[in-house]
């Protein structure tokens, strides 16, 4: 009886630990669509591109994979900056533009997928690395220090981001554009570059999550962007919009409702239960647990 | 004079689409049939996505949701998909009104979200509910015979689907300029305004999403009759609901021809694509299709129907 019940808290407490970092990845989406209402389809897809980029790091140059988070921020916030140019900018302003970012960012995750399966063929790879086999216990309660990591540096990636928003310049008309697009403009603010800096720091946010949860992730191959897509979209409808902290809270609580749904039901069954919880948040609160009201977009 | 001569086009599309086929071998068949069907679905997606302006996401799942009805009814029960597409269309058009209904709630890109997951929990149901659906290794459908709309040949499945061509372009020209049709246009253009000179937005939009799932039903009897074998994963997935939103779209959506100018152009071009590289890198096809959407998306808002409206203002 005690063994069972220690099971199923070392088993929520894993989904919740991974629900951490459900909330980093889900970082980068929540700010482009706090700022922009844009819809970046292609986000689980450059969530993937930070894994490889972790693992051609490893295998390549044979650095500590969390070094190359820095790396991996930077390339692909540079790459961000360039889709955003190609997909967001010239429809995001049309009527009808928040829907366009869908199909254009689709666009991009068909392209990104294709060509990275053309690159790195779709058999999956793992990298090692010395976090993934020293195992933390407390309380009778197992975890990887992958894990403890991600979700340590998840914490960290999003109270700086919070910083960033709040004290910076940038950060301060990035919010500006988000409440306000048309009164950010009168005011002076470059609207449409702040988009972009918005839309590349979503991205390179996304490179650096992918790169953590390549840390214990065994499975980096071209197709595995589309589990953290829904996973992070989950997490931001869940959180609402314009909330920083609240996609870690909401990334925890959809961990913790996976973990018991694994308990509950069968782990077939956990993602229908995901599913469910996302579709009656949508309907019930679409402003999301912590978000304000924002109806209309 | 113009009325004239557009009518005389119209029918002689119509004697060659009639003819025509009966000259084509099984392989050209096919490809056409393939256009016909998607066409068929664009139309049905245009109803909501295109008149109503609800960017839906999840018609795959009432493609899936028809498949699987009348494939069940036939294989349980022996009914004829005659009879049960009908049955179809019946259960597609409740998931239809499920969705129109959370359109009330939702907006832009909320509610293209919330179709997705609408589709993809329809899909894991499809794939859980074993006892019922076969789950993840789907149905076969051994039998043929005219009387269980299954054919030997495809010119039979051509003509079945222009029939559901003709019927679809025939249905939203009338639709169109049906009052219901008129209210759902307006509460596409701007929502506020359509309620304050009392079009009731709610019925309109719950009534516009169950037409759409209702004929994506129809559709859905059709593919599984076609296929002769369906699965979850292989028929409700994002990308078919993304073709027909974007066959609709770079067709012109929001007009009874978009749906078959984009199939007539889409399609082949995506078939030749994996003909083409297919076979040697996989995924290459889908990169250049996916340029291709993104190319008219960003620079032709109204679709190719809507460039000929306007190069031709009395195209109409």
């Amino acid at each position: 009886m005690i063994e069972w019940s220690s099971a199923y808290a070392q088993l929520i407490i894993s989904y919740a630990i991974l629900g951490g970092v459900y909330g980093l990845t889900a970082l980068g989406l929540s700010l482009i669509w706090g700022v922009m209402r844009a819809v970046n389809w292609a986000h689980g897809d450059l969530l993937m591109l930070g894994m490889y980029t972790a693992y051609w790091m490893v295998i390549i140059s044979g650095v500590d994979p969390l070094l190359s988070a820095i790396v991996a921020f930077c390339l692909l916030g540079g790459l961000g900056a360039i889709l955003h140019l190609i997909a967001i900018e010239p429809v995001i302003e049309k009527p009808g533009g928040h829907e366009a970012t869908l199909l254009t960012t689709l666009g991009i995750s068909l392209t990104i997928q294709s060509i990275a399966l053309i690159l790195w063929s779709p058999s999956p790879r793992s990298y090692d690395n010395l976090y993934k086999y020293i195992y933390l216990e407390l309380a009778g309660i197992r975890t990887s220090l992958a894990e403890v990591i991600a979700f340590s540096l998840s914490l960290i990636a999003i109270f700086s981001v919070d910083q960033f928003m709040r004290r910076s310049r940038i950060g301060k008309a990035i919010r500006a554009v988000s409440q306000n697009p048309v009164g950010a403009r009168v005011v002076g603010i470059d609207v449409p570059r702040i988009r972009l800096l918005t839309f590349a720091l979503g991205v390179g946010l996304a490179g650096v999550a992918g790169v953590l949860v390549s840390t214990f992730y065994p499975n980096i191959r071209p197709l595995a962007g589309y589990v953290w897509d829904i996973a992070s979209y989950v997490v931001v409808i869940f959180a609402g919009l314009g909330s920083i902290y609240g996609v870690i809270f909401s990334g925890i609580i959809i961990g913790t409702i996976e973990g018991l749904g694994t308990i509950f039901f069968t782990n077939a069954f956990r993602q229908i239960l995901v599913y469910f919880v996302f579709l009656i948040t949508l309907l019930v609160r679409p402003e999301g647990l912590f978000g304000r009201a924002m109806r209309r977009v | 004079m113009l009325k004239n001569l557009r009518f005389v086009t119209a029918f002689l599309i119509l004697v060659l689409s009639l003819i025509l086929p009966m000259f084509l071998d099984e392989f050209f068949l096919t490809i056409l049939v393939q256009m016909l069907m998607w066409a068929y679905l664009a139309m049905a997606w245009d109803v909501i996505g295109g008149y109503g302006g609800q960017f839906s996401l999840g018609h795959a799942a009432f493609l899936g949701l028809g498949a699987y009805t009348s494939t069940l009814l036939l294989e349980n029960y022996g009914i004829s998909p005659w009879l049960g597409m009908f049955a179809s269309g019946a259960i597609a058009a409740i998931a239809g009104a499920f969705v129109g209904f959370a359109s009330l709630r939702l907006r832009g890109p909320f509610f293209a979200l919330g179709t997705i997951a609408f589709a993809e929990l329809t899909q894991l149901l499809l794939t859980y509910l074993k006892d019922v659906t076969g789950g993840p290794l789907g149905i076969m459908i051994n039998r043929t015979g005219i009387e269980y709309m299954l054919f030997e040949k495809q010119l039979h499945y051509y003509y079945l689907i222009l029939a559901f061509v003709i019927f679809g372009t025939l249905f939203l020209r009338y639709f169109e300029n049906s009052k219901f049709g008129m209210a759902l246009m307006a509460l596409r253009e701007d929502e506020d305004a359509a309620e304050s000179i009392g079009i009731n937005v709610y019925r309109s939009k719950v009534l516009g999403a169950t037409i759409s799932a209702f004929l994506t039903g129809l559709g859905g009897t059709f593919y599984a009759q076609w296929i002769h074998y369906i699965r979850p994963d292989t028929i409700v997935r994002l990308d078919f609901s993304v073709q027909m939103a974007a066959i609709d779209v770079v067709g012109g959506a929001g007009s009874p021809y978009g749906g078959i100018i984009g199939a007539l152009i889409l399609v082949p071009i995506s078939l030749y694509l994996n003909a083409i590289f297919g076979g040697m890198i996989a995924g290459l096809s889908t990169v250049l299709y996916g340029i291709i959407l993104l190319v008219v998306v960003v620079t032709m808002p109204g679709g190719i129907y809507g460039i000929i409206r306007r190069r031709f203002p009395a195209g109409r």
